[in-house]
This record gives C-alpha cells, structure tokens and sequence, in this order.
C-alpha cells in the first residue's frame, strides 16, 4: 500500500518536473516516420515553453 | 452523482453539520475569548473547516450548477493535444504546476503586514475572502477559459466584452506587473538590507542556478530531479557560507549594504535575468524556489499544528477603534484604518487578481477532464490561502513589542536607540500586559544572528523571526539564527523568480504592444528587441523601488497600497468578464457568484483609493502629503532635493491611484452594459464559447436545485 503510494508519487513527480518528458515524447511520436529531436534539442525547447508560463506573487 | 442510500445520505448530513458547527465555534472562540490568548490551533480548524464547507458546497455548486462540467466533453488538452502548449496532464500534476504559479511571495507578506490590525480582522478576510471570493474567481476563470481553448484573461475580454475591455485587461496586466514587482524587490531589499549573512546566501543562489541550469542543459540534459537536488543541497552549503562570512571580520563589511546598493543591485539582476535563455536561469532557479517552497510551507505547517502557539497580538487592535490613537488610520506598519486597508494588504491570500492570468491561458490547457477544474483552480486558491493563515500564526504568535519594533517603519531612524525604541513601542502595547525592553531587542537580533531587527520592514524579517520561533520550539535545541536565515533565503528565493520570471512575462506584453507599432519590435527572438523590451519593464518597476527607498521610513508604507490595490484592480477585471460570461451563458441568477466579490472589490478599492488621494492625514492621503513636504521645505526641516523628489513621487503615485480607480469603474460600467445589451435582447448573444451557450441545467432548474 505505502509502496504503491510512493511510486505514484515519484512518477508524478517526475511528470510534473519533465524529469520524463523525454521519455514520453519519445513514447508518443515513435513510429510515426518523422524525425525525433535529440535529448538535449528536446530540453531545449521544453525550458523555453515552461520558463513563459507566468509566475504569482 | 448524490448518494441515493438514505442512510448514507443521513451520515453525510451530520458529518456537514458537524463541520459547519466547528466552524461557527472556531469563529466564535476567535472572536469572542477574552483574557487569555487564543490558541492558533483555533484559527487553523476555523480555516480548515470553512475550505472543507466551502469546497463540498460551493465549489461543487459552481461545476455542477452553473458551468455543468461534463468529461463527457473534451477539454482544449485532448482536443488539441500538440505535447506543447496542450498537453492532457493528470490531474495532481496540473495541480502542482497550478499552485507552483500562484504561489509566492505574497500570502507570506500581507497578513503580516495586516497583523497591525489584530489578528481577527485579516484571518476572517483570509478564510471568507477566499472561500467567497478569490477561489470563486480562480474556478470561474479556469472554466471559461477551459471552454475556449484556453484563451488568455485579455482575449477573453477583448472577445466576449469588447476590444476595449481588451485593451484595459492588457494594460492594467502591464501596471499591477511593474507594482507587483516593486513591491516583493522591495521586501527582498529590506530583508538583505545591512545583512551580510542573508546577501550572501542570495547572491549564491544565483551562481546555483547557473550550474543547475547547464547541468539539465548539457551536462544530463532533462535530469530536472537530479540537478534539483544538487541545487538543494548546494543551497544548504550557502546558508552556512553565510554564516561564515556573517562572522568574518573582513568579508562579513564586504557584503554589507544598505538598501540604495541592494536595489540597484536587483535592478541589474532584473534585467539580465529577464534577457537571458530561460534554460540558464529561470527555469532552474524557478524549479529550486518550487521544491524549497513546498517544502518550507509544508515544515511551517507541521511547525504550528505540532507547536500550536497562542498568539499575542489582541484579536482587534484597540487603537484602532474609535478614540483610539490610531482611530484615523495613522497606525506604525501600514497607513489606513481596518475598513478598508485591512482587505487591501492582505492582497494574495484572499483574493489575487494576478491568479487569473495563471487559470487562463496556461492552466487550461492541461487539464484533462472537465471534472479535475475545482480541485485545480477553487482547491488551489484555498491552499494558497492557508499558507496565509500560517503566515499571520507566524506573526501574531511573536511578542507584540518585537512585532511592532521590526515593523514600525518610523522606527527605522532611531535603530541605534534602543532605549527610544522601547519606549514608543511601549506607549502601544503596554495596556495589553507586554513590556518591550532594549534587552529584549538585543537578545532577538542576537537570537537571530542578526546586527538588529529594528526597522526591518516589508514583513520577510518578521515571518522568518516567527517560523523561526516556532521551528525552535518543534525541533528543540536548534540554531535559531540558521532557521531565521532559511526563512529569509526562501522568500528572497521565490521573490528572485517572480521578479525574473515577472520581468520576462512583462516583457512579452511589452514586445506585443510595440509590436503593433513597428512590427520588428514584436519579434521575441531579435535581441535588440529583447534588450528594449527588458529595459522598459526594470525601468518601470525599478522607478518605483528606487522611489520607495528614498522614502526614510523605507517605503513600504507608500508601496503597499498601491499593490494592493493594483491586484484587486486585475480580479474586477476578472470579475467583470466572467460576469458577462456567465450572462452570456444564459445564467444569469448564477452571476451572483461573481457579481458579490465584485461590488466588495469595488467599493473596498474605490474607497481606500479616495482616501489614498484625498486623506487629510499626512501618511495616508497623497495630496496631504505633497501639502506636508513643502510645509516642511518653507520651515526649512527637511532639504530642497530630499522635497522635491518626495513631491514628485507622490505625485506618480496619485496618478496611477487614480488611474486604477478610473479603469476599475470603466470595466465595470462596460461589463454592465454588455451585461444589459444581452439581457434585454438589444444585442445577439456572442460568444466563443467551444460548446454551446447554455449546455447545463436550466434557470428554472438552477431555482429548484
């Protein structure tokens, strides 16, 4: 029970980091014939999306 | 669906009941006990149990009732899944992304500044403010912008009330932007102010960040967890660097500053952090503020349900009633009477304007069911609000005296007079059993590692001497002066990325307004552009911090308001659209929901700001003030250069006041005309909705429900 617990947690931390947005990036446009960008391409872009979200007092 | 089990309906009956008695008596004890302290135990159940109440019957009122939220319907995330910008997320996920942005620095801040007061009048606005108000706004946003594609507040306006409610939103986004930001760089100044342990540690964040930064970015690229808990660990190493160079005799004088230096200092930051590549700063030091902000707010919750204290601070502060001395808003920490400065300081923790940004346009576009919006954009807020209600325990379970004496701005001048100190604060809190004594003073600033904490206005010194306070008494035997400075590093952190990541967004706005007059400047990748746009919005808020710190009392008197202010100005935006939404919508008895927080607003902010104006009390009123310096130029008790820039920035800030107050009644006058055009079928319903105008219940039903 606590277990299973603490591996939802961890995978939703690393999903609400990005520490795994790579992986599903890669999960979700395998296969589909175009070409995927590299880890360090893909980091890339992905810092710039999430640095333009606003940030509260 | 509702329990058609008899019985279980019956058990869920006393169970609310129950909860809503233990509001009421938690309420009542506040209120109503005398002569001895109340517990802060009383104000977290109050709390606790009014969000309970409030999230089963409001929240759940709004998504069922008026926006019939059905995962039978797509929301934008699945409709136009891109795994960019629309991404269907789970819903705790969202969750956190959705707190991590409306959170900061300002729940901290405001109910400690609004602690002045007593400590019932801020924690009921807190609690009723956001179960009544500031959730509802966050909720009602989300689902309208939810319901169209995730539009942002100012496309929402532009398209559902006119172009020129449009054109208000985007500029009044611009101007609380540059207040907000004065504001928290101004809080951060005076907490580092004459500090070399507090500079230090900050100053190291930044050189965290970098190396975090290029560690997800070419070192392990995306190892975000990795990198955040080497920058965690760092940022331990640097709370005793600091400690070091605090007690170093050369290098502790390097690193000492007054508030001039430090304000330049974050100005420069501003900028350069504002034009550099979001991989190399502000996404790592935006991940290191998240993680240590969860993790503080969660140690100071443990903190005070474990340590429970009883708080000092009279339920109202007698002076401010009638005869009292402070009757005509005159009191030390901020200007103006309870009604209405009261619910304009506390900002953030109530009801925040600037959430609304967040719960359109971003937040939408990641939620994956229709369902998942109260726990996201109505549980969010209430989250956010008890972190204020931890922050006012904080305060209020301090001795008085030393409350007073770090937050009294007047007080700042006579720092090295202790004696004088104590006896003013004396004359304040000695009719309620407290004795302020120089010894105290300093055994606190010695307790905290500090030179003093006389002065030590804006209200992070004071938290973190709180939190400090009770994390000693929940982990006995530890350094009080290494919690002080955690605290102190965590809301300087969190303030650092605002400014950053505020400067950035401001930046955009910016771009995109010049962009409509010579297109090049609109492109965010030409760095000319970047530069101009960067140094539009430092030179906006950095005029307003500087002109704060000019202010000898330290200036957060004369800021305070106007942010205030600025952020009840963006939710009457918010207010106002999602009125005519829900109009539009064919809801119009639902429009209630809105329409209450929205007069509050109005008349709360309409009437400090005409006394912010017209006041004759010289630290209230702006004009009393203009009329007080050059008074004091004719008899010759203060300098021609000191008058003048004193007028001049008096006369900034009465402007702006005005302006706010002028655009907050045009917003609502549009909103209303709209409102009316629909309503009597002078003008078609338009809206862009992604579903059909009205898809729930109808007014008939609402009646009956």
């Amino acid at each position: 029970m606590l277990r299973r617990l603490l591996i939802v947690a961890w995978s939703r931390l690393r999903e609400w980091s990005g520490d795994d947005a790579y992986e599903r990036y890669l999960a979700e446009h395998r296969g589909h014939g175009h070409a995927l960008l590299g880890r360090r391409e893909f980091y890339r872009a992905y810092f710039d999306r999430r640095g333009k979200r606003p940030r509260c007092c | 669906m509702t329990t058609r089990n008899p019985m279980r309906r019956v058990l869920s009956f006393i169970l609310w009941a129950a909860i809503a008695a233990t509001t009421a008596g938690a309420f009542a004890v506040m209120a109503l006990k005398r002569g001895e302290p109340v517990n802060a135990a009383w104000l977290v159940t109050a709390a606790l149990c009014s969000y309970a109440v409030g999230y089963r019957f409001y929240a759940r009122f709004i998504a069922r009732r008026v926006f019939a939220l059905d995962d039978a319907r797509p929301t934008p995330a699945v409709r136009r899944d891109d795994g960019h910008d629309y991404v269907p997320t789970s819903k705790w996920v969202v969750f956190g992304h959705h707190f991590a942005a409306i959170a900061g620095a300002g729940p901290l801040v405001g109910p400690i500044l609004a602690a002045q007061f007593g400590f019932l009048p801020g924690t009921i606005w807190i609690i009723v403010g956001v179960v009544m108000a500031g959730a509802v706004q966050d909720l009602v946003i989300l689902c309208a912008s939810m319901r169209r594609d995730g539009k942002s507040l100012a496309q929402m306006a532009r398209e559902e009330v006119n172009p020129i409610a449009g054109g208000i939103a985007l500029l009044s986004i611009v101007g609380i932007i540059l207040i907000l930001i004065a504001f928290l760089a101004l809080v951060v100044v005076q907490a580092l102010a004459h500090s070399p342990w507090g500079t230090v540690t900050i100053a190291l964040t930044i050189p965290i960040a970098l190396l975090m930064g290029i560690w997800m970015r070419f070192i392990r690229p995306g190892r975000v967890l990795e990198a955040s808990a080497l920058g965690v660990a760092l940022l331990i190493a640097a709370l005793f660097i600091g400690k070091w160079v605090h007690y170093h005799p050369t290098w502790s004088a390097v690193f000492t500053y007054g508030e001039r230096e430090l304000a330049w200092a974050v100005i420069a930051y501003g900028f350069i952090a504002a034009a550099l590549p979001v991989w190399l700063l502000l996404a790592p030091r935006d991940y290191l503020s998240a993680f240590v902000k969860v993790g503080t707010v969660a140690l100071l919750a443990f903190g005070v349900l474990w340590v429970r204290p009883d708080l000092h601070m009279p339920a109202v502060n007698p002076h401010f009633s009638a005869g009292g001395i402070w009757a005509e808003g005159t009191g030390p920490v901020v200007p103006g009477t309870i009604f209405p400065f009261c619910f304009i300081v506390i900002a953030c923790g109530a009801i925040s304007g600037f959430h609304a940004l967040v719960a359109s346009g971003t937040t939408p576009k990641m939620i994956s069911r229709e369902s998942h919006a109260p726990a996201i954009g109505y549980a969010g807020m209430l989250m956010e609000s008890f972190v204020a209600v931890l922050a006012m325990i904080a305060a209020c379970s301090l001795d008085p005296g030393i409350y007073f004496a770090m937050n009294a701005g007047a007080l700042k001048p006579f720092a090295g007079d202790l004696a004088k100190v104590s006896e003013t604060v004396n004359a304040w809190i000695g009719a309620w059993g407290f004795t302020l004594t120089p010894e105290m003073l300093t055994q606190t600033a010695a307790d905290v590692e500090e030179k003093t904490i006389v002065g030590r206005t804006g209200g992070a010194a004071t938290l973190a001497v709180g939190m400090a306070r009770i994390f000693e008494r929940a982990f006995t035997g530890t350094a009080l002066g290494l919690w002080y400075h955690f605290a102190i590093m965590f809301e300087a952190l969190f303030i650092l990325t605002t400014i950053d990541a505020g400067t950035r967004v401001g930046r955009f706005l910016v771009q995109e307004l010049a962009g409509r007059v010579w297109s090049p400047l609109g492109r965010l990748t030409w760095w000319p552009a970047i530069i101009v746009g960067s140094l539009l919005m430092v030179a906006g808020w950095g005029y307003f911090l500087l002109a704060a710190i000019a202010d000898p009392n330290g200036g957060v008197k004369a800021l305070v308001p106007l942010f205030g202010i600025s952020n009840q100005l963006l939710a009457a935006v918010a207010l106002s659209v999602a009125t005519v939404i829900l109009v539009k919508m064919g809801k119009t008895r639902a429009a209630v929901i809105t329409l209450l927080p929205l007069s509050w607003l109005l008349v709360v902010t309409e009437t400090a700001g005409w006394q912010l104006l017209f006041s004759a009390k010289a630290n209230l009123g702006l004009f009393a003030g203009i009329a007080k310096a050059r008074a004091d130029l004719a008899a010759g008790t203060i300098g021609e250069a000191l008058a003048s820039t004193q007028i001049f920035n008096k006369y900034v800030c009465a402007v702006l006041c005005a302006t706010f107050m002028v655009v907050i009644v045009v917003i609502v006058a549009i909103s209303a005309w709209e409102c009316f055009q629909v309503l009597t079928g002078r003008k078609p319903i338009v809206t862009r909705s992604s579903v059909p105008v009205d898809p729930g219940p109808t007014e008939a039903e609402l009646r009956e429900g």
